[in-house]
């Protein structure tokens, strides 16, 4: 059986005037029922362009090329109507910034109860209270009558978060994509949000598409890991393999450029430079190639192609390297 | 592996909390009984006491709301604190005035958060860094290799002198903004969450020059930061605040290894699993 | 200044920056207000009749008369002739005040935002104070005490545009006071003439600028007020102003006449409007380059 969400080969272009920003440039991707999927990538990556993409929710000037399947049913060609009933009811979104997504002006109690109106989730007023009541205690809010009272301004950042999270699993989504849920939030919310997203996700049985840059977020929360650079994946697979024995010199980076324990001060291993811009011109070959210590001539003009890992999922890099992580001190250092 | 590097917090405390170690007298700067509080009266610090020695990277973590913003500040003399004092270099602050200020102040710089906003938009990168160089009487003459001589220091390409800020990615802003720190030869920089706001790969990038840049000028650095990883890998010591209080003050490896407070293990079990 | 290299040939990416094209507005606005400088310039050498000159066999000719193009008024002088000259006038009155305001108004504002708050508090009360009186009646009472004269209708003019470019110039002080940068330059120990010239003044002038052109548009209107009211500009010299005064007891026996002096104001308060409408898009330093 096909896993819930499969994306496709997907491109996302943003057109401005004469430039187009490739922000998406062929990303295959998939998530299943019951496992949490991370994209993890830096700014500038496409993460977040590839999960908004899932939503329909790039705006009018993007053209998205590819496809992205949910339970078998292409979603790219839907209309805005279609789209937007399943959004809320089969796909619930948690932003960043909860201060964003929700209305400033009105209860939060009422806004919970609005998705589950729209969705026809109940019919009456008052069992939409209930309901909200009770989706907002399953996030874990304490006092939830009080807070389903209150504006979102009067809320604290972890608990705008929680609310956003009960609005998103409000109409028991089949898969949730969560877009940096913690990168505004403090270290000791973050780890509490994290736990909750782990206990909704047990409870009700979600695909869960979690996209962020925090290589500790992926290592607890991750089943698989999906790596991105410039628009493409470098690097796919089960979490522990990928995080603990990366396949390509861009996720091995990534992990190194940790500060952890251990690592003498100013060592940081990591890359030199910047990515290519989303304007860049890099078919055809590596984006990684002006940073990366181990490129050789190939890697310029040849596509670089996910071919598969020994130890389970796949890599983009063709080039046999030294694991700068297994052999501390060998990696590319930066000044 | 995942619980690498959180086995050691749940050893237990030790047996006697450790008092806020007394400044030593040669300490390049110490505060000590600090307090502010809103206009609401809520105590945004209350009774903060921190001290640094010549040389030494001080981690200052906290939490949003905890206090470590407020800290700087006044450590800066940009906000008067209710009460305590700052002294620095030999001299309360509070007291000093004019010339004597700027001259004191030179040596006493600041790295801001935001590569949005911690150069003006409206300069040149250059400019930036020439402002500095102008304002502590750096002649006229010998600032545009003195520009390029600290662009290079800081690994941006002089050539880049001529740019805007809004063209340079966030990494190069902070880079500038370092650069334009150590025009004065300072003794002290305070560095307010200077590379949280940057990618990991970049932030790699920055740690390393900052780190770089302490061993080759000696300078001492108040690193301000909500990251304890980053500030177990650059500081020597550290303090961690919470609801406008030190609660904790260390070597930065026994804070890490065995932490005494409580709020510092629940800060310290708080981060994600680092490899 | 600066050290400002040329950048060198980048094998990356051009690092040059291609300069847009300046706004249509900046361009629209700089040749109608040019224009009209030149009109006010060059009237002299026109070949028009004297402005003062009456000639009561030929009253109130209308528009399109031979010799009198947009005819004459009530003692017979030529119309054109009278606006043309009263250009001069009237852009004096226009800029004059609003040039000295800014002048004046930017001290201010810049001294009360990074002045010690006592100083802060003490320049406000002032401001406040002058707000607190109609400013067109603070304006009439000035002139009236200095007596009628274009000098004293500029004076009292700057007078009460002082305060309102105070007020826009410590609002926007205070917004740049809590930036990083502003902060790392207090912190640094960078003196305040250092901080207004580097940091203050390029980050106010985009709004100075903008406001202060659209005062001109107010100024000229203001300024044909007190004319109008007989404390401007004396009676022979022609000012637009005056000249709608003068003429609209005509303004029923002949409208297209009175209108001319009027559609004369409008069309300056208008050039000068979308000449600020273009500086503030000029200024616009993230839209002025590509990105």
């Amino acid at each position: 059986m096909s896993p819930l969400l499969e994306i496709e080969d997907l491109t996302v272009a943003f057109t401005a005037g004469e430039r187009t920003a490739h922000a998406v440039r062929g990303v295959t991707l998939s998530a299943d029922t019951g496992r949490t999927t991370v994209v993890l990538g830096e700014s500038g990556s496409g993460k977040s362009v590839t999960a908004r993409a899932v939503l329909g929710l790039l705006g009018r000037n993007a053209r998205v090329g590819g496809d992205v399947r949910l339970g078998g049913e292409s979603l790219l060609g839907l209309d805005e109507r279609a789209m937007s009933a399943r959004r809320g009811r089969d796909i619930g979104l948690v932003p960043q910034d909860p201060g964003g997504s929700l209305d400033p002006l009105r209860r939060v109690g009422g806004q919970i109860a609005e998705v589950l109106r729209a969705h026809r989730v109940r019919n009456s007023r008052a069992a939409r209270r209930e309901l909200a009541l009770e989706l907002l205690s399953q996030a874990g809010v304490p006092e939830p009558g009080r807070v389903a009272r209150s504006y979102p301004h009067e809320l604290s950042g972890g608990l705008r978060q929680r609310v956003a999270i009960a609005a998103a699993v409000a109409c028991g989504p089949r898969l949730l994509i969560a877009d940096e849920p913690t990168t505004a939030l403090d270290m000791t919310v973050q780890a509490q949000i994290l736990a909750l997203f782990q206990r909704l996700q047990r409870e009700l049985g979600m695909a869960l598409l979690l996209v962020t840059h925090d290589v500790g977020v992926a290592r607890l929360m991750a089943s698989t890991v999906v790596v991105m650079y410039a628009g493409r994946v470098v690097e796919e697979g089960p979490a522990a393999r990928v995080l603990d024995r990366p396949a390509h010199p861009y996720t091995a980076a990534l992990l190194a450029a940790q500060p952890r324990p251990g690592i003498p001060r100013g060592e940081l291993a990591g890359l030199p430079g910047l990515p290519p811009s989303a304007t860049a011109e890099i078919e055809g070959r590596c984006a990684l190639v002006p940073r990366c210590p181990y490129a050789v001539a190939a890697c310029s003009a040849e596509p670089p192609l996910l071919a598969p890992v020994a130890a389970g999922g796949s890599a983009a890099c063709p080039v046999p390297w030294p694991d700068p992580v297994a052999a501390p001190g060998a990696g590319a250092r930066t000044r | 592996m995942t619980e690498k590097g959180r086995i050691e917090m749940t050893t237990p405390p030790r047996p006697t909390p450790p008092l806020p170690s007394q400044p030593p007298s040669s300490a390049l700067l110490s505060a000590t009984g600090l307090c502010k509080r809103y206009p609401n009266g809520v105590a945004a610090v209350d009774d903060v006491s921190l001290y640094l020695r010549k040389g030494e990277i001080l981690g200052l973590v906290g939490e949003s709301g905890s206090g470590k913003s407020t800290t700087a500040k006044m450590i800066l003399r940009l906000l008067r604190p209710d009460a305590g004092q700052v002294i620095f270099a030999g001299r309360d602050l509070a007291t000093v005035r004019g010339a004597e200020l700027r001259a004191l102040r030179a040596r006493l710089q600041l790295v801001p958060q935001s590569p949005q906003t911690s150069l003006n938009p409206r300069l040149t990168i250059g400019q930036a860094i020439a402002f500095n160089l102008r304002a502590h009487g750096c002649p006229r003459a010998a600032v545009p290799a003195r520009v390029a001589a600290l662009l290079d220091r800081v690994g941006v390409p002089p050539g880049d002198a001529g740019r805007y800020p809004h063209e340079m990615s966030g990494g190069q802003v902070q880079r500038v903004a370092l650069a334009r720190a150590l025009s004065t030869d300072p003794e002290l920089i305070v560095c307010d969450e200077a590379v949280s706001a940057l990618d990991k790969s970049i932030q790699a990038q920055v740690l390393n020059l900052l780190a770089a840049l302490q061993r080759d000028t000696g300078v001492a650095v108040l690193f301000i930061s909500h990251d304890l990883a980053v500030v177990e890998h650059i500081a020597d010591r550290v303090a961690v605040m919470r609801h406008g209080r030190v609660v904790e003050e260390g070597d930065v490896h026994q804070v890490w290894t065995a932490p005494h407070d409580p709020y510092t293990r629940e800060l310290l079990s708080s981060i994600p699993p680092l490899g | 200044m600066a050290a400002r290299p040329e950048p060198p040939p980048s094998t990356e990416r051009p690092r040059g920056r291609p300069r847009r094209r300046p706004p249509a507005a900046l361009t629209a606005g700089a040749l109608a207000v040019l224009a009209l400088a030149l009109t006010a310039a060059l009237a002299p050498l026109l070949p028009l009749p004297d402005p003062a000159l009456g000639d009561l066999a030929n009253r109130l000719l209308p528009p399109g008369s031979p010799g009198h193009p947009f005819g004459t008024d009530g003692q017979g002088r030529d119309v054109l002739s009278r606006l043309v000259w009263g250009t001069q006038a009237s852009l004096l009155a226009g800029v004059v005040p609003v040039a000295v305001a800014s002048v004046l108004g930017t001290l201010l504002g810049v001294v009360a935002g990074l002045g010690a708050r006592a100083v802060e508090n003490a320049v406000m009360r002032v401001l406040d104070v002058l707000f607190a009186f109609p400013s067109v009646l603070l304006a009439i009472a000035i002139a009236a005490s200095l007596g009628a004269g274009l000098v004293s209708m500029m004076a009292a003019l700057a007078v009460i545009l002082v305060p309102a470019v105070a007020r826009v110039v410590v609002t926007e002080v205070a917004r740049l006071r809590e930036l990083d940068f502003m902060q790392a330059a207090r912190a640094g120990g960078a003196g305040w003439p250092f901080i207004a010239r580097w940091h203050v003044l390029p980050n106010i002038m985009p709004a100075v600028s903008v406001y202060c052109s659209a005062l001109v548009g107010l100024c000229v209107v203001l300024g044909a007020g007190l004319s109008f009211l007989g404390l401007g500009v004396a009676p022979p010299h022609a000012e637009w102003g005056a000249m709608v005064d003068d003429l609209r007891q005509y303004v029923f026996t002949a409208p297209l006449l009175a209108l001319l002096p009027a559609a004369a104001i409008f069309l300056a308060s208008v050039s000068f409007n979308v000449l600020g409408e273009g500086l503030r898009r000029h200024f616009d330093v993230k839209s002025r380059y590509t990105t």
